[in-house]
């Protein structure tokens, strides 16, 4: 899982990532970015982002904390 | 001294711009800096604004518009091969830029503000035509050299009919992500500075939180976005009471939106909820209309302004403005600031439109080859000459609609499909998802050497997509 978001980011900001790299701190991922990442990662792994843990951008920061709440999400819709 | 904002605000002390860290300037204070700017320098100086969304850069723009220095402004994350392109070409006095963003080593840093500089280039200053207040790209993306001139008269009258239009009062705040190189961005925030409004400004992005809590901490009155960001902040459900009953207007603009979107913002925002249509040349928005929930023109652009005058091309069915808002032409070089009014008022959109029994304009296609993708236009012709610069040797063709660019091209490398999509993503922003490329052994071209781009669209690809197109 943490592979496929790694990757799904370098695809999306052009450049090699580091896991704890803070994307939107450095300007990687603007809004429209991270609604495009948002997407494809419910497409992905077919979960859905409520309102809140998207207007809460650390959730988007970087490829860890994207990770931990990916993985908290899937293993809710699959528990 | 030429003026863009109404007399009795120039020396006001109502608050013109506040952001989210508790900043603010009050006209008053603005005019003070902009008397700075006139001190040190020259009349009619160019100077290049590299625009983040930051307080003390759009102080910045109202003080060089205020001072009668000539601003081009510019994205902030524009490529360097570009700001050097049109820096050889216009040959600044000044450059202005974030120091995150500082790219222009070669000047030394002239003035130290808080988080920018200000560089002087030691380019000698040139004749400006005395009528020309601000200068725009045509299309953001591609760099391209081609600039609009707005006059100090454009600039007044189109605010000034937006402020009746759209009822800004100096009470009110408005609020915006919109960038303000961007025509839409920078028409917004000067309707607010033309009546003595206060333009409420933050980085933070619009799905954020720290948006929404800023945006009712400061009660904003107005708003304006595109409609890919009305889409994110219906899915952030970024409208509730905490927000609309302080809306006084909530635009979107600088792109159709879908008609569900349209419908659902209706139901929501109600007659707060308007849709605008406009274009750099004619100083941004020309129609604008808020629609009744009962009577929903999906698809429509409304109503002009007062000072409009919208008629169509009998034959094409072409859109044409007559208006004092409309530019005064295109620059391509430096000598081209110097000329006066070209278009002396009247101005062909490019797009094709027709009107119904109660005047709400309808656009039914384009005439012109430009497409927008996310909002921002991009010109077809300018993208192919970028192509054909950046990889000698392949001839490249491009065609496509709004949100998806063919991409055709005469080398059979498999991986200059990646290639060009990814450098079109990290030199001019244009995400790889909007871009399909096409090999092709040649370029169809009719006797005179043209490209038949009618012979290009009709070339089944589909098989050979890239990448999927979907929003």
């Amino acid at each position: 899982m943490k592979e496929t978001i790694q990757e799904m980011c370098k695809k999306l900001c052009c450049c090699e990532i580091a896991a704890d790299e803070d994307l939107i701190a450095s300007e990687l991922l603007d809004s429209f970015k991270i609604m495009e990442l948002i997407c494809s990662l419910e497409d992905e792994f077919h979960i859905k982002f409520l309102p809140d843990e998207i207007q809460n951008l650390n959730n988007f920061s970087s490829v860890n904390s994207i990770f931990d709440i990916v993985k908290r999400k899937y293993i809710q819709v699959n528990s | 001294m030429k003026t863009i904002i109404r007399k009795e605000v120039l020396q006001s002390d109502l608050t013109a711009i506040a952001d989210d860290k508790g900043k603010k300037f009050t006209y008053r204070e603005l005019r003070e800096r902009a008397q700075g700017l006139e001190n040190f320098m020259e009349e009619r100086s160019l100077v290049f604004i590299l625009c983040d969304h930051q307080l003390e850069t759009i102080g910045f723009v109202y003080q060089v518009l205020t001072a009668n220095r000539v601003p081009l402004l510019l994205a902030p994350d524009i490529g360097q091969d570009m700001l050097d392109n049109l820096i050889s070409i216009y040959e600044p006095g000044y450059i202005y830029c974030s120091r995150r963003h500082l790219m222009c080593r070669q000047y030394a840093g002239s003035f130290e503000l808080e988080e920018h500089v200000l560089l002087q280039t030691g380019g000698k200053s040139f004749d400006i035509h005395p009528d020309v207040a601000l200068l725009l790209s045509t299309s953001g993306t591609t760099g391209s050299a081609k600039l609009v001139k707005l006059s100090y008269d454009n600039l007044y009258d189109n605010s000034e009919y937006a402020c009746r239009h759209l009822g800004i009062k100096s009470s009110q705040k408005g609020i915006s992500p919109l960038p303000v190189n961007y025509t839409y961005g920078f028409a917004f925030c000067l309707w607010h500075w033309h009546c003595g409004a206060t333009l409420l400004v933050t980085d933070k992005p619009v799905i954020s939180r720290e948006f929404k809590d800023f945006y009712v901490r400061e009660r904003a009155n107005n708003f304006a976005a595109t409609p890919y960001s009305w889409q994110m902040l219906q899915r952030v459900r970024f409208w509730d009471e905490e927000n609309i009953p302080y809306l006084h207007f909530a635009m979107s603009g600088g792109g159709q939106m879908s008609e569900k979107d349209q419908i659902s913002l209706v139901a929501l925002l109600k007659e707060k909820f308007w849709i605008g249509y406009g274009q750099t040349e004619c100083t941004c928005i020309v129609t604008a209309m808020n629609f009744d929930e009962r009577n929903i023109k999906t698809g429509s652009i409304g109503k002009p302004f007062a000072n409009m005058e919208v008629l169509t091309d009998k034959d094409t069915g072409e859109l044409l403005i007559k208006s004092k808002s409309i530019c005064m032409g295109y620059a391509n070089c430096k000598k081209q600031l110097a000329e006066g009014d070209v278009n002396h008022g009247i101005m062909r959109t490019g797009d094709v439109a027709d009107m119904d029994e109660d005047g709400c304009i309808y656009l039914k296609g384009r005439l012109t080859r430009y497409v927008k993708v996310l909002e921002k236009r991009v010109s077809l012709d300018d993208m192919e000459n970028y192509l054909n610069n950046k990889y000698a040797g392949i001839e490249f063709a491009c065609t496509g609609e709004d949100n998806g660019i063919r991409i055709f091209y005469t080398e059979g490398k498999e991986d200059l499909k990646e290639e060009i999509t990814a450098m079109l993503d990290r030199n001019l922003k244009i995400p790889g998802r909007f871009v399909s490329c096409f090999f092709l052994k040649t370029i169809p071209r009719y006797d005179t050497g043209k490209i038949m781009y009618s012979r290009l669209k009709e070339m089944n690809c589909e098989d050979e997509r890239n990448h999927s197109g979907n929003v």
